[in-house]
């Protein structure tokens, strides 16, 4: 991603990373700081959370510091302890933003940023904050890269959800955010999160089933917090990462709790997959369908495949929704939906 | 909510009765190494692909469901480390720095942080939420609050396990953990728990089992020191250890309430009263 490599560690070298640059990249963007400080002076900073999903953590560092001859102990510049473990990024947006509330990363595989949400829901339920800070931040590494590649879920080609040529996933990286409230505390306009839904395939660490038993369960729990029906739903944002395996299995999930007419599309043509960051990716994108009404199609989805269960949506339209899910889905047979509202003015 | 099993596994200890003692007795065992745990739930394919990360947190784990008397199935899972699997990272790093940069695609897959909630989700056919969290150093108490707001927000089971692995080499300066220990609790929600986590109050004469309360308060607080000394070592450098405090309590040997950093400016507050010192067998689920 553009600008990683600019980003300037003087002063801060204890905390220097590929995927820590991509943190302070996405608290710079869109003005979220002055959210987040905003949040911090109305609450209080101890009355703010943080909940932050990532994958891959810091381990390109890690990576890194192998590379550098660590393989015994690591070079100097390399013996970063708040680098080189799962926190990492919970830990420097809490450092970055001066939060002091609980802080916590979650590491779930793909699902590791929708999963955010359902925490910060709870922690709100449960009166232990005013707000939380929720996000995501995976980063390009060796890594995934052979990992995926060993598993031969890669494509050499810009990967075709749902199309019947597709040939697997194409990696990426990103970081984002967004601030939960109780209700009334929320913006005027703002979107709300209507329900969550968590399940676990108990199938195999790569694989989903192929009936997507597991993505129904995360789905119907989603929607029944939010106290909603299938039909109810003007957009899903798919996970639907061109993998023949997820795909086939996804849209049988969709097929058993959805009417065909019900817009659905994967935006991973555009954004690739970005692993623990695609839950607060997607997320972005469904909030953005919700306040535009502009919902997203298929990106080299050419020639969808008749084999599928559940008819996905090739290009982009123009239409008001009342409500929206995104789903995200991970190793380990880790699954979270979300489903999220207008708010009626 | 109410403690309704436990489990335990590190240097000197296979279960929590054997912890129970050595904290009750402050003797370190004759024999301080720990075998390898075997657990037999997982299923002999799986087991001989499971790395010890795994089997530890499926040990434990399934020693708090069965002392609980709770079904797998029933349990929401909220599974913790504060280091991850050091072992795999070593592997999957040293391998990418070689000259046949080809990494196992098992291995791979053991690399993600919930491959233990993953193993123990499969192996049990358990379909509930089943999550993975991390706090480094201050993961037990980021942890424990998670699985307990889980636990009285959505009133349900939740099995809570965290696992810490020896160091390999290069990650001696990093964290230096010189063994590996494991510990579970199934938390049950109670009728005590309709309010909110940070208000609770309790009234634990209807409750067999332990009441845990649970409670943020303002200001920073340092790690407390333990009264075991045999176990100070553990607890001073691996971050699953730092458990050892409240399971003193729960043992009977320290008075609470307890006091755990939770950030620069916050402490997370736990009571355990202990109504009815849990041995196996002896507690009923919710």
């Amino acid at each position: 991603m553009e600008g990683v490599a600019k980003v300037e560690w003087s002063g801060n070298e204890d905390w220097e990373s590929r995927n820590n640059a991509l943190v302070r990249l996405g608290l710079a963007a869109d003005g979220f700081y002055d959210q987040v400080a905003g949040c911090r002076e109305r609450f209080g900073a101890h009355r703010v959370g943080v909940a932050i999903g990532t994958s891959t953590s810091s381990i390109g560092r890690t990576e890194e510091a192998y590379a550098a001859g660590g393989e015994v102990a690591f070079p100097g510049p390399y013996r970063q302890p708040r680098v080189h473990n799962p926190h990492s990024p919970g830990a420097y947006v809490a450092h970055l933003t001066g939060l002091t509330g609980p802080q916590m990363t979650i590491s779930t595989a793909c699902a590791s940023s929708a999963r955010v949400f359902a925490t910060g829901w709870r922690w709100l339920q449960a009166g232990l904050v005013d707000a939380v800070l929720v996000g995501g931040i995976d980063s390009m590494c060796h890594s995934v890269l052979a990992g995926f590649q060993s598993l031969e879920l890669t494509s050499p080609d810009p990967c075709r959800p749902f199309d019947a040529q597709r040939s697997g996933i194409n990696l990426g990286e990103a970081a984002g955010y967004a601030i939960l409230t109780r209700a009334a505390d929320a913006p005027v306009g703002a979107v709300r999160l209507a329900g969550y839904g968590e399940s676990s395939d108990a199938y195999h660490m790569s694989q989903p089933p192929p009936g997507g038993e597991g993505a129904q369960r995360s789905m119907r729990a989603a929607l029944q917090r939010a106290g909603i029906d299938g039909v109810d739903l003007g957009y899903v944002n798919l996970h639907g990462t061109a993998s023949q395996a997820n795909d086939t299995a996804e849209a049988q999930a969709l097929a058993a709790l959805l009417p065909p007419h019900v817009f659905v599309s994967s935006t991973k043509g555009w954004t690739g997959h970005t692993l623990g960051a695609a839950g607060i990716l997607e997320t972005v994108i469904t909030l953005q369908a919700l306040e535009s009404g502009h919902l997203p199609g298929t990106l080299n989805l050419e020639e969808p495949d008749t084999g599928l269960a559940f008819p996905v949506a090739q290009h982009s339209t123009e239409r008001s929704v009342q409500h929206a899910m995104t789903n995200s889905f991970g190793f380990g047979g880790n699954n979270c939906s979300l489903v999220f509202s207008k708010v009626s003015p | 909510m109410r403690i309704a099993g436990l489990g335990a596994w590190g240097p000197g200890f296979s279960n929590w009765p054997a912890l129970q003692a050595w904290l009750q007795g402050g003797d370190r065992p004759a024999e301080l190494t720990t075998a390898r745990p075997a657990p037999e739930c997982i299923p002999p394919r799986e087991r001989r692909r499971a790395p010890l990360s795994v089997k530890l947190a499926v040990a434990v784990a399934d020693q708090a469901c069965s002392m609980a008397g709770v079904s797998p199935h029933d349990a929401v899972c909220v599974f913790a480390s504060g280091m991850g699997d050091m072992d795999i990272t070593d592997y999957m790093c040293r391998t990418l720095a070689s000259d046949q940069p080809l990494v196992s695609p098992t291995k791979f897959h053991n690399s993600v942080h919930n491959a233990p909630v993953g193993y123990w989700s499969i192996s049990q056919g358990a379909r509930r939420s089943s999550n993975a969290v991390a706090g480094f150093l201050d993961t037990i108490p980021i942890s424990l609050l998670e699985a307990a707001t889980q636990c009285v927000t959505e009133q349900v089971p939740v099995l809570w396990a965290s696992q810490d692995i020896a160091s390999p080499e290069p990650f001696r300066m990093i964290a230096d953990i010189p063994d590996a220990c494991a510990f579970a609790l199934l938390l049950v929600p109670g009728p005590e728990d309709n309010r909110p986590v940070a208000q609770t109050t309790r009234d634990t004469s209807q409750n067999p089992g332990t009441c845990l309360d649970l409670g943020l308060i303002e200001g920073a607080s340092p790690w407390p020191g333990l009264h075991t000394d045999t176990l100070k070592s553990l607890y001073e450098h691996n971050p699953t250890a730092r458990l050892l405090p409240l399971l003193e309590v729960l043992a009977g040997v320290r008075a609470g309430p307890l006091k755990l950093p939770l950030s620069g400016a916050m402490s997370l507050q736990l009571n355990a009263s202990v109504h009815n010192i849990l041995h196996p067998g002896e507690s009923k689920s919710a």
